[in-house]
């Protein structure tokens, strides 16, 4: 039987159009793969569009201070409450992770939906002149199988970095390693995974790879038979 | 180094795609960088005078003060972009060594040099640049663009020039997109810009990049218009911080860029939002802006 799943994009503000032709094109790659699965995306604008028929949730990259004006009149509650249901699953990019994180390094740390226990740390490579690309290493196995090797491309844009990782039951699934860049001392993870929500601090939807949208919507359909 | 590549045209564009969905906001000082930011601007861009100004004061226009750009870089979180002159290449660099996350190759300001525009491939700093049509866009992202913006009549708070270059630029594209191979190659002559990037334009239906409203836009409902013609975001001028209350149409404009398509909530942010700009008729401009594009032929 034909796997249904319905992902939701929030398309307040950044690389939303992006997340959406991914996950349009990962649904084929996912079909070709004789994955017998039917993906619908939403544009989510408003609370109300957030509910009990979506089984996943792109918090896309942009600016998480954008974001942050739109979650009123119960928008901020929802979200945290949607994204905490045991059958859903969640991935931020960039802005996104900010927005996810529990714990955030300086600055206003208001309005978080937090929900990963990680300490992030924004514009962490310095401006724009500082954003780059690096090939990555994938430590997750069903990442390297889907991808069908264990590198992938990362597209760092402005971006945040994982100052730490506070608790045991986060699982990192890709880092950056220190040969690299030229700044880093230590591998540096990029992705990690916290039972339903998943952050990434480079952006997917800018690579034309599709692995990671492919193993969003894998989790998603898994999770559309847990207990909530 | 290791793998990591800087400036790289992905990266360049990759930021672009990152304000989409989002309003950039003329300021021109750390405080009104605050307030737009607080307000829910995606990005600033640093000017010494608003475009309203600038008309009002004449004379020549040139790069914002560095002072200036660096208190407004050091104020806010969130991107900051700043001018330079078409083709004054030297004001871009300048530009990049202070880390300004944007470069505007802007008509706004007088023209250094009317025979052509900056080369901005060599530059690592992203630039945007305004555009009239198809031809200009695609003229200057084979320059190295990373973005295009309509050239709207700046400080003007009439929207009617923008409205004309969205509707040019995604006439033209819906124009080429029915074109056969044959016809292609006599429009881009036509048109004069290179083959591949109009091919490329034809086959997604769409600008290969980023493509903003600029110039005149003053309220939510000018936002939701030109968002509704296809533009991915927009830039406000003169029009917030020369109405009567610019937090509140701030506020407005930038809750308006995600809900354009939907008119009661555009109701509801429009409701008593005070004075906009006075705005000036186009038809009565003692300079005309737009038509500044260095020689083509």
């Amino acid at each position: 039987m034909t796997t249904k799943v319905k992902v939701g994009v929030l398309a307040i503000q950044g690389a939303f159009i992006e997340h959406v032709h991914s996950l349009q094109k990962a649904e084929n790659t996912l079909k070709l793969k004789k994955h017998d699965i039917e993906v619908q995306i939403m544009e989510i604008r408003t609370s109300d569009q957030l509910n009990d028929n979506l089984n996943g949730l792109i918090i896309p990259g942009g600016e998480s201070t954008v974001m942050k004006r739109h979650f009123e009149n119960g928008f901020l509650e929802n979200l945290k409450d949607w994204t905490r249901l045991k059958n859903k699953f969640t991935w931020g990019t960039c802005a996104g992770l900010i927005l996810l994180s529990n714990q955030m390094d300086g600055g206003n740390s208001e309005l978080q939906i937090g929900g990963v226990d990680i300490t992030c740390s924004r514009n962490a490579y310095g401006r724009q002149i500082n954003s780059f690309e690096s090939p990555l290493h994938l430590l997750d196995s069903q990442l390297q199988n889907i991808a069908g090797n264990n590198t992938c491309l990362g597209i760092f844009i402005r971006a945040p970095k994982i100052k730490s990782v506070d608790s045991q039951s986060v699982n990192v699934l890709c880092h950056l390693s220190a040969a690299s860049h030229e700044n880093n001392a230590v591998d540096e993870p990029v992705a990690v995974c916290q039972e339903n929500i998943m952050v990434s601090t480079f952006h997917p939807e800018l690579s034309g790879d599709t692995c990671w949208h492919e193993y969003f919507i894998l989790q998603a359909a898994v999770r559309k038979s847990f207990q909530a | 180094m290791g793998d990591v590549k800087t400036g790289s045209f992905t990266v360049k564009s990759g930021f672009a795609q990152m304000t989409k969905g989002g309003l950039v906001m003329d300021v021109i000082n750390a405080e009104q960088a605050k307030i737009a930011e607080a307000a829910g601007a995606c990005a600033v861009m640093a000017l010494e005078r608003v475009p309203a100004d600038i008309r009002k004061f004449g004379g020549v226009a040139r790069m914002t003060d560095p002072k200036i750009i660096t208190e407004i870089m050091a104020a806010v979180t969130i991107p900051v972009m700043a001018k330079a002159r078409i083709g004054h290449f030297a004001e871009a660099q300048i530009l990049e060594s202070l880390g300004v996350d944007m470069i505007d190759e802007s008509e706004v300001l007088t023209m250094a040099d009317e025979e052509n525009h900056i080369d901005k491939q060599p530059f690592k700093t992203p630039f945007v640049c305004g555009a009239r049509n198809l031809g200009e866009a695609l003229r200057r992202i084979s320059e190295g663009a990373a973005m295009i913006r309509t050239k709207g009549e700046a400080g003007t708070g009439n929207v009617v020039e923008a409205v004309r270059h969205a509707r040019a630029i995604y006439r033209q594209i819906r124009q080429a997109k029915a074109m056969n191979p044959e016809e292609l190659y006599s429009f881009a002559k036509e048109i004069q810009v290179p083959i591949d990037l109009l091919k490329k334009t034809a086959e997604l239906g769409r600008l290969p990049v980023v493509n903003f409203a600029a110039g005149g836009l003053a309220t939510p409902a000018d936002v939701s218009l030109l968002m509704q013609l296809g533009v991915d975001g927009v830039f406000v001028g003169s029009g917030i911080f020369k109405s009567s209350n610019p937090t509140k149409r701030a506020q407005a404009m930038v809750k308006a860029v995600t809900h354009y398509k939907d008119p009661k909530i555009l109701a509801d942010v429009s409701y008593d939002l005070g004075e906009p700009m006075v705005g000036i008729n186009c038809d009565n401009l003692k300079e005309v802006w737009a038509t500044r594009e260095a020689k083509t032929d």
